[in-house]
């Protein structure tokens, strides 16, 4: 079909609340007949100022692989995405065919609240969960179509994962979770542990580099996670709810680090999160309820953001 | 994208000690029962084949090895007579051909009188097996006449103390309704006592004694004890005796039917060690699996990391393999203290039975290097089904699981 063109900069700063009528009505068709308009959207779009919209209505509407070329600065493509589990009276889809695009440098937030799919669109870009019907592609490369090699350079050298319960290795200590990554590239052990060493005195842990996780705290154990996903410098950050173990303070310590690895390393992030509180960290929004999205276009380049 | 190289060796083991050193109680469980089985594995085969040479060393010890008996299946075609001792030395690589005769008698001390075997004999032929040793006294010489050693049934017979050589002389009568009319022995000096517990009988010189019996009435011999020079002569010598019609009867043969024997108990005794490794094997297949179960999650952070179905699967085969070479390394050891605490039990039994206790034991090191590798074999088999299943986990569900 057509290219994934950008619409005009005035359609996309369309004022908050107020939706175009077409829009509305698409968007209640898509949430199945619910007629109210979600109070969490404009809520949202209040915070942002931007209006969220169906990707059907950004200018996307149905995209298919075949006839889309790859643009330049395109990480995430994800045509018709659908995840369901079960069968037959069991079947429920968690994620119904939504279709997007992130563009390199982005920081999506997907928000959305529990059970709505959005750590299931997480998982699926990390290529931990196959999509049941859909296709994402990382960087034109069908993820779904990866071998096992492939799936292993994929998580060894392109992502950085994050995960709400942390998930360190219990038997190893903070030092070489962190340089596990860099095991599995065959850095030799000295280079590693020195590499390793130098990301957790980033992060403020270099005294704890020989405890293992069961002698940290939440924090401490999400930072060193945070460490771990970054020690192989990947250019994605794959984030699912950092801050869900955390307490307040130890959560505004991750996110800042978050957000200035955005900033200051032009990294792409796509962080998961049921905390509206940091939706004023990213650059796009991916609301996701029962497994439909909404979300605003990709910023112009250059185009300041808080 | 490029292939991707498989994780170190140097990187797998210490991630696999870990993971034992993680859950230390079950995986010394683990081991020791792998130990065990391995330990009785090996202490019935050192055992078997300790038992095996004590027996073998007893048959070569108590006759030469450069001997080997000639007896006859048929007395008309083939007689063990002069003829056929001659033939038999006619034989390039026989050095010595010494027959024994055996005829019944009777043996008088005073009013005495009792049925006795009177065994003619060379003087070489003492000592060339168990019985014809010569326990007290000296054997005779090839011209002696009235001179005889007798056995402890001999004395016992005659109320005699058995220990020692009596001082008095016997007569000795060959049965005359056998070999007709035979000159009796008359003032026959005991010289000494041999071995031969299985009757009253005296041994007597054979040539003197040959004189004496009538040819017509005279008894074939009852084997002919052949003495080679090297062992390398056994074969042939044996091969050429047998050709003339003769049944050869040597101490190779006794050797392998002692081996022919104990290759069935140690066969037997190989099984049930099997048995118990089988057993612990069991044991480690539960172990692997159960930890499977526990590490379920971390195998699915491992695979978000980017670890490979292989890497995981080898991993899982790498923690068997050091169960397995830890086990058979620690059930070698506890053999050995098996081993110690039979050898010290018999010492003590010797102790106050003052016997000497012989070597139970053989350990062959081959016979240990083949339990340490049936130890990691059954090891790695038993780790290919929790392996295969841990490379295969769904890492997302792998991840949630707790």
């Amino acid at each position: 079909m057509e290219t994934l063109k950008m619409p005009p900069v005035d359609e996309r700063e369309s004022p908050e609340a107020d939706i175009p009528q077409e829009t509305a009505a698409a968007y209640e068709f898509q949430q199945g007949g619910n007629t109210s308009v979600d109070p969490l959207v404009e809520a949202i779009q209040q915070e942002l100022g931007k209006s969220l919209q169906p990707t059907a209505q950004l200018g996307m509407p149905a995209l298919t692989t075949d006839d889309l070329p790859y643009e330049e600065g395109e990480i995430f493509r994800a045509v018709n995405l659908t995840k369901a589990y079960g069968q037959g009276a069991a079947y429920l889809e968690v994620i119904k065919g939504i279709s997007f695009c992130v563009k390199e440098g982005e920081y999506v937030v997907i928000y959305g609240p529990s059970g709505s799919g959005k750590s299931t669109l997480l998982h699926m870009l990390s290529g931990l969960e196959p999509p049941t019907r859909g296709e994402i592609r990382i960087r034109n490369h069908a993820i779904q179509k990866f071998t096992d090699d492939e799936m292993a350079i994929y998580h060894r050298e392109e992502i950085g994962l994050v995960f709400q319960s942390f998930n360190l290795l219990d038997s190893l200590t903070a030092l070489d979770n962190v340089a596990f990554p860099l095991m599995l590239s065959g850095a030799p052990r000295e280079w590693r542990l020195h590499e390793s060493y130098k990301m957790l005195d980033r992060f403020g842990l270099a005294e704890f580099a020989g405890h293992y996780p069961n002698q940290l705290s939440g924090g401490q154990q999400q930072r060193v996670s945070l460490a771990r996903a970054l020690v192989h410098d990947p250019a994605l950050l794959l984030v699912d709810e950092p801050t869900g173990n955390l307490d307040t303070k130890a959560a505004d310590v991750v996110m800042s680090e978050i957000s200035r690895l955005h900033l200051q390393e032009k990294r792409t992030i796509i962080l998961v999160t049921h905390n509206r509180e940091f939706l004023k960290h990213a650059t796009r929004v991916f609301y996701i309820r029962d497994g439909t999205l909404m979300t605003t276009n990709p910023e112009v380049e250059g185009e300041e953001h808080e | 994208m490029s292939r991707v190289a498989p994780m170190r060796f140097t990187d797998m083991l210490p991630l696999a000690w870990g993971a034992l050193r993680r859950n230390r109680l079950r995986s010394m469980l683990t081991i020791g029962a792998i130990a065990f089985g391995v330990a009785v594995l090996v202490y019935l085969l050192t055992l078997g084949i300790g038992l095996r040479v004590l027996t073998i060393d007893s048959v070569r010890n108590s006759t030469t090895l450069l001997s080997f008996t000639v007896t006859t299946v048929n007395n008309d075609f083939f007689p063990l007579n002069d003829v056929g001792l001659s033939k038999v030395r006619e034989i390039p690589q026989i050095a010595k051909a010494l027959p024994r005769l055996t005829v019944a008698g009777e043996a008088a001390f005073g009013n005495k009188r009792a049925s006795i075997t009177i065994v003619a004999v060379d003087p070489d032929y003492f000592g060339l097996d168990e019985r014809s040793k010569v326990v007290t006294g000296v054997p005779f010489n090839e011209s002696d006449t009235n001179v005889m050693l007798v056995t402890t049934q001999f004395l016992r017979l005659f109320e005699l103390d058995t220990a020692k050589t009596p001082l008095i002389t016997f007569d000795l009568q060959a049965d005359a309704k056998r070999y007709g009319i035979v000159e009796p022995i008359k003032d026959v000096i005991v010289r000494g006592i041999v071995a031969d517990t299985s009757a009253a009988a005296v041994y007597v010189p054979r040539q003197y004694f040959e004189t004496l019996l009538k040819q017509e009435g005279r008894p074939n011999y009852e084997h002919i004890k052949v003495l080679v020079k090297t062992i390398a002569d056994i074969e042939p010598a044996s091969s050429a005796v047998i050709s003339k019609g003769y049944k050869v009867q040597t101490v190779v043969d006794t050797v392998d039917d002692i081996n022919t024997v104990f290759s069935y108990i140690q066969w037997t005794l190989g099984v049930l060690g099997a048995i118990a490794i089988i057993v612990a094997s069991i044991g480690m297949f539960n172990t692997l699996t159960v930890s499977l179960l526990e590490r379920t999650r971390e195998i699915g952070i491992m695979k978000a990391l980017g670890v490979r179905q292989s890497d995981v699967r080898r991993l899982f085969l790498t923690e068997a393999l050091l169960i397995g070479i830890l086990g058979g390394a620690v059930g070698i050891g506890l053999a050995f203290a098996f081993q110690y605490l039979t050898i010290l039990t018999f010492q003590v039994l010797a102790l106050i039975a003052e016997g000497i206790v012989p070597k139970l034991f053989v350990n062959d090191w081959y016979l240990l290097a083949s339990a340490m590798g049936f130890s990691v074999l059954i090891a790695s088999i038993t780790g290919i089904y929790p392996a295969n299943r841990a490379a295969k986990l769904n890492p997302i569900q792998a991840i949630r699981h707790e």
